[in-house]
């Protein structure tokens, strides 16, 4: 796919994690209902929403991290200690900077 | 000859034009504007007209810019920054206050340039409508209809790809650009809506409570409504070209700024159908002109 | 008012849209606009599709309002543009993977597909307002690029010409159209073979499935009692109408149908088949047709049914010339000039 939004590993994943099971049961009763209301419409429009309707019951896959099933606690220490590392970074790189700048000067 | 664009910035207002200025920037060089005179400056591009008053005598000095008057973009952020940016010269200038910018904001002309916090470029990500999706999913052996939960904490390219081929999704505050950008049928707790301006049922479906299974149902009902989709992925897609494209504004300050030529006439049409520069058409209609390009008169 | 008609043409194919057009630009000469057919060559294969959606952005159009009628002409750039459309490139959108269409899945197609739908929603949504030729094409547009369009219905050819016979049956079932594969002339044939009653039929058009055609009405022994007469003057073709006891349409997923309404004006009732498009947009079931599933058995049934019941035959008849009694191009043209 020449997309610049879709990498073909993350397709890969996608299609191996797409084949699981709804765990909510009410998805799959909202779909029973529209296949039943998808038996012989009478208008066009409403053929092609039947169609639409006629698909297998979404997955609803949640491309989350195990963040989520992390407690509280775990989250915040490991936000601390993210913020700690993103402060330290912005120092060396503000440094860095700096000495690039003046020695990109003394070259001319 | 590459351009040189300096930025004349404190070090806390450098970091917030960072992305735009690695846009303006593209295909140039950048250098930090921290001593008088630098040489060799193309233009400048200062944080606010507070910056560009403590540099004005520098700019006199070092001739910024390749004409007479030196090519100076400044940030704004209210109609007295505005004000003062024109009487110290700006070539252009750009802002991240929406209520500022557009025709019907209070200074009523093209501009300030808006250039959203948020901004995302929109070069990048060209739509994907629900139709192509489904096309793309068929192509990747990927089930029809595909609803997706998506979140920042999964790695980038995951993201992207799960809103570029989603039928509907599920998604976060910070991706919420991205899923506008790509045209991704959308559902949004109330929050993300509110601090992006977007109104429920039109370019995103807004769930009513924080209850994660609640949005994925939502989500789900949206994937089987053709119709819906349909709306809601074009509405995002122009939602997100009128307030959160950073690439068109750091275009036209590019070109303002004499860093990047006039586009041809071709190249405007193809712009306003938003037709990408890497596509294969934007080649082809080059190919058909190209024996009637004109050079330069010297 | 000064008006430009823009279609696109493939050189040297001229069928109904170019008749529309034609009519469109008479009707609006009628009305006192000046008014002109502008078209800009087209081709349909996928690489060079794009071409002359490129050239409209570039065609200056010096008029007070442009009209474009089809796929790429709607690309036309003009402040005052208003489509009243015929159809959008469907080898690219429902007959995707279709043997004539080459739009595929592959990447390059799937690349032009984006491509077209993208710069389709775009030049649509230019449009301050939006016409279809029927309320199937303006489904599609909703579903395809989620616009909304309103759909306009034009009178068919020989409209002033088609008038319900004076009294008594028809005295055969007839079937005009071209003899091609979405227009399902086989499922006619296959639909008499299995009626009750030895009704004489008229199956008129031509088309490459002519051959075909005749070899199945030899193979099913209606030889003698199905007439394909081919190209029918357009005398004739009135004659036909008026004097039949229904009509026989059942297209696949059909934009419009002349057909329908032609019938609906000779105060004849049309037999379909419930996946026919905007055909349904007519044939109500029971009120003014008979709605079938396109099996040789129900086709036969309904049939049969007209030519048991004469009664039944002309109440569906009176009701569809009654449908269609408003259709005229002063509101066509009233509508698109926006006038009020």
């Amino acid at each position: 796919m020449t997309h610049p939004a879709v990498d073909q590993e993350a397709v890969e994943l996608l299609r191996r994690r797409a084949g699981a099971v709804p765990t909510d049961p009410s998805l799959a009763a909202a779909s029973a209902e529209a296949a039943v209301t998808a038996v012989e419409p009478a208008t066009t429009a409403e053929r092609f929403k039947a169609r639409a309707r006629q698909v297998a019951t979404p997955v609803v896959e949640r491309v989350r991290h195990e963040l989520d099933r992390a407690t509280a606690g775990e989250v915040q220490a490991l936000r601390s200690e993210l913020d700690e590392l993103r402060a330290e970074v912005n120092r060396l790189r503000s440094e860095q900077a700096a000495a690039l700048a003046a020695l990109a000067e003394d070259r001319r | 000859m590459t351009p040189v664009v300096a930025l004349a910035a404190t070090a806390g207002e450098a970091r917030s034009l960072v992305p735009f200025l690695s846009l303006v920037g593209s295909g140039g060089r950048i250098v930090s504007w921290h001593r008088r005179g630098a040489a060799g400056v193309d233009a400048v591009v200062a944080s606010d007209p507070g910056m560009l008053a403590q540099i004005a005598p520098a700019l006199a000095e070092s001739k910024v810019g390749r004409g007479e008057v030196p090519t100076v973009a400044c940030r704004v952020r209210s109609a007295g920054d505005f004000a003062a940016a024109r009487e110290l010269s700006a070539t252009v200038t750009f802002t991240d206050v929406a209520e500022l910018a557009g025709p019907d904001g209070p200074l009523g002309d093209v501009e300030p340039l808006l250039v959203p916090e948020h901004g995302i470029d929109l070069g990048r990500y060209p739509v994907i409508p629900p139709l192509s999706r489904q096309r793309m999913r068929e192509a990747h052996g990927l089930p029809d209809p595909l609803v997706l939960a998506v979140d920042a904490s999964a790695p980038p390219r995951s993201s992207s790809t799960s809103l570029a081929l989603a039928s509907a999704a599920v998604v976060d505050l910070a991706l919420l650009p991205l899923a506008l950008a790509l045209g991704t049928p959308t559902v949004v707790d109330v929050d993300a809506a509110s601090r992006f301006g977007l109104t429920d049922g039109v370019e995103v479906l807004v769930a009513a409570t924080a209850d994660l299974n609640a949005a994925d149902r939502l989500a789900a009902t949206l994937a089987r409504d053709e119709e819906r989709c349909a709306a809601l992925s074009r509405r995002a897609r122009r939602f997100a070209e009128r307030h959160l494209d950073v690439a068109g504004p750091a275009s036209a300050v590019r070109r303002a700024l004499g860093l990047e030529p006039e586009p041809s006439l071709i190249d405007l049409r193809l712009e306003e159908v938003r037709t990408p520069e890497w596509s294969r058409l934007t080649d082809r209609a080059h190919h058909a002109l190209a024996l009637f390009t004109m050079e330069p008169s010297r | 008012m000064d008006v430009l008609v823009c279609s696109t043409q493939v050189p040297f194919m001229s069928g109904g849209l170019e008749l529309m057009v034609s009519n469109l630009v008479d009707a609006l000469r009628g009305s006192g606009h000046r008014a002109e057919a502008v078209s800009v060559p087209a081709a349909w294969d996928r690489v060079r599709l794009f071409d002359a959606a490129m050239a409209w952005r570039l065609v200056p159009l010096d008029a007070e309002l442009v009209i474009p009628v089809n796929f790429p002409a709607y690309f036309a750039r003009h402040h005052n543009k208003v489509p009243w459309l015929a159809h959008q490139h469907r080898a690219a959108y429902d007959a995707l993977g279709q043997p004539w269409s080459d739009f595929g899945v592959d990447t390059a197609s799937l690349d032009d597909h984006r491509q077209l739908v993208d710069w389709d929603i775009r030049a649509l949504a230019e449009a301050p307002r939006r016409y279809t030729i029927s309320g199937v094409v303006a489904d599609r547009m909703r579903r395809w690029c989620g616009l909304d369009a309103t759909p306009l219905y034009q009178p068919p050819p020989l409209a002033d010409q088609l008038k319900p016979r004076a009294t008594g049956a028809g005295d055969h079932i007839l079937c005009p159209t071209r003899l091609e594969g979405n227009k399902r002339p086989g499922m006619f044939v296959d639909g008499l073979a299995a009626m009750r009653n030895r009704v004489p039929a008229v199956l008129a058009g031509r088309g490459s499935l002519a051959g075909e055609l005749e070899a199945q009405v030899d193979r099913l022994g209606l030889d003698g009692r199905v007439d394909l007469p081919g190209f029918v003057p357009d005398d004739d073709l009135v004659d036909l109408f008026r004097r039949a006891t229904a009509v026989v349409y059942s297209p696949f997923d059909e934009d419009y149908g002349f057909v329908t309404l032609q019938a609906f004006l000779a105060g004849v009732p049309v037999v379909t088949a419930a996946d026919s498009g905007g055909v349904l947009e007519w044939v109500e079931h029971e009120v003014t047709g008979l709605v079938t599933d396109g099996t040789a058995e129900s086709m036969a049934a309904a049939l049969d049914r007209l030519v048991d019941d004469p009664e039944l035959a002309s109440r569906l008849g009176r009701a569809g010339r009654e449908r269609v009694a408003d259709l005229s191009w002063d509101h066509v043209v009233r509508t698109l000039v926006g006038a009020r």
